[in-house]
C-alpha cells in the first residue's frame, strides 16, 4: 500500500481563477441567513451561476472568512470578495451533476478528486478534496489512512485521515463518493 | 393540566413529562473497513399525544449535546453540531406519537484526539428541543491503553 502519487495542497485558489465552476458576475444576494451553529454564524445567502449555466445557492458569512466544507471543496474559499460555500444537499448535487464524474473503482481516485459523502434523503453532508489516496493491494476501496484537506462544519480546516472522517470522530460514515471534475466544464467558459 | 389530586383531594403539582425522550445506549457498528469502535445510538422518542416535528438544517442531531467527562473532568470541546454543514432549505422530522427516531453517533465525537487517554469517561448526551434540555441518562466508555 503506498499513497498514490504527488499531494495537492488542496487549498488552490481554483475558485477565483479562469478554472473556478462559478461565473462570479453573476452573484446576486438573495438575502440574510444565520447559520444555526450553538455560535449562529450570520451572514447572506446569494445566488451564482455555474459556468455549465445552472444557478446554486451559496453561503457567505459577515465576518468575510468563515466556509465550511463545500466552500473549500468546490473552491468558493477563494471567491472574489470574501469565502462562498454552496450548500449541503441540491446544491451540491447540481454542482457535481454539472461539473463532476464518478470516479469507480474507487481505488482509481487521485489527488484532486473530490470526495462526497451522502446523508439522509439527498442530503450531502459532507466533501473533502482527497490529497494522499491509499489503496491496499487487491482492494477497490480508499484505506484508512487516505489523507484528505477537509473543512469539518466550523471546525478548522486540516488535512486529516479518512479513518478519522468515518470512524468515531466525525461519523461521516462511509457513504462517500469519489468524484473528479470535468474539463467541459471548463470548455463552456 | 400538570397536577395529579392526592387522596385528600389536595392538589399536588407533578413535573411535566417532556414531549421527547432521548436515550442513548452502545452500538456495534462496523463500516466497510472495519468495526468503529466508541459508537452508540441516540433514540429520540415522542412521548406526548400530539406529532411533534423538529425543524432541522443539518441533521436531526444538530441539537444534541454530548458533554464527556474523563478522569480529570471535562475533556469535550465545542458543540456536536460544529461538525455539520447546512442546507439551503430546512427539512422536518416528524414524529408521531410514540414513534421513535435513531441514528448512531460516535460517543467521543466532541472529544479531541489529544485529550483521549486510557481511562473510564462519561458520556452525557442531551437533546434541546422546543427550547427545554432534555437529558439521556449517561453512558461510560473505557479506552484501554495501548497494547
Amino acid at each position: 500500500m503506498a499513497h498514490d502519487g504527488p499531494r495537492t495542497s488542496g487549498t488552490t485558489a481554483e475558485g477565483a481563477g479562469p478554472d473556478s465552476i462559478f461565473r462570479w458576475e453573476t452573484l446576486r444576494e438573495v438575502g440574510p441567513l444565520t447559520l444555526p451553529y450553538q455560535q449562529p454564524v450570520s451572514g447572506k445567502v446569494f445566488a451564482v451561476e455555474l459556468v455549465a449555466g445552472a444557478t446554486v445557492e451559496v453561503f457567505r458569512p459577515d465576518d468575510g472568512l468563515f466556509y465550511f466544507c463545500h466552500g473549500l471543496t468546490f473552491g468558493g474559499k477563494h471567491a472574489p470578495g470574501g469565502p462562498v460555500s454552496p450548500f449541503s444537499g441540491r446544491n451540491v448535487r447540481t454542482i457535481l451533476d454539472n461539473h463532476y464524474r464518478r470516479v469507480e473503482p474507487e481505488s482509481a481516485a487521485a489527488p484532486g478528486d473530490i470526495l462526497v459523502w451522502r446523508g439522509l434523503d439527498e442530503d450531502t453532508p459532507h466533501s473533502a478534496i482527497l490529497t494522499g489516496p491509499a489503496v491496499r493491494a487487491g482492494e477497490k476501496h480508499l484505506d484508512f489512512s487516505t489523507l484528505v484537506q477537509t473543512k469539518n462544519g466550523r471546525l478548522p480546516e486540516a488535512e486529516m485521515t479518512l479513518e478519522r472522517l468515518t470512524g468515531d470522530e466525525f461519523l461521516y460514515g462511509d457513504s462517500l463518493t469519489v468524484f473528479r471534475r470535468e474539463e467541459t466544464g471548463r470548455v463552456l467558459s | 393540566m400538570n397536577e395529579a389530586m392526592t387522596v385528600s383531594g389536595a392538589p399536588v403539582t407533578v413535573p411535566a413529562r417532556p414531549p421527547l425522550v432521548c436515550r442513548l445506549r452502545p452500538k456495534a457498528v462496523a463500516s466497510r473497513r472495519g468495526p468503529v469502535p466508541h459508537m452508540g445510538e441516540v433514540e429520540l422518542e415522542n412521548h406526548s399525544t400530539l406529532p411533534l416535528e423538529i425543524e432541522y438544517t443539518m441533521t436531526p442531531l444538530q441539537f444534541l449535546e454530548l458533554v464527556v467527562r474523563g478522569p480529570g473532568g471535562v475533556v469535550s470541546e465545542g458543540h456536536f453540531s460544529d461538525r455539520f454543514s447546512p442546507t439551503r432549505e430546512p427539512a422536518v422530522l416528524r414524529l408521531l406519537p410514540g414513534e421513535k427516531f435513531t441514528s448512531d453517533v460516535a460517543l467521543l465525537a466532541t472529544v479531541p484526539r489529544d485529550k483521549r487517554q486510557p481511562g473510564t469517561y462519561t458520556v452525557q448526551a442531551a437533546y434541546r428541543f422546543q427550547g427545554v434540555r432534555v437529558p439521556a441518562e449517561p453512558l461510560t466508555v473505557e479506552l484501554p491503553g495501548e497494547p
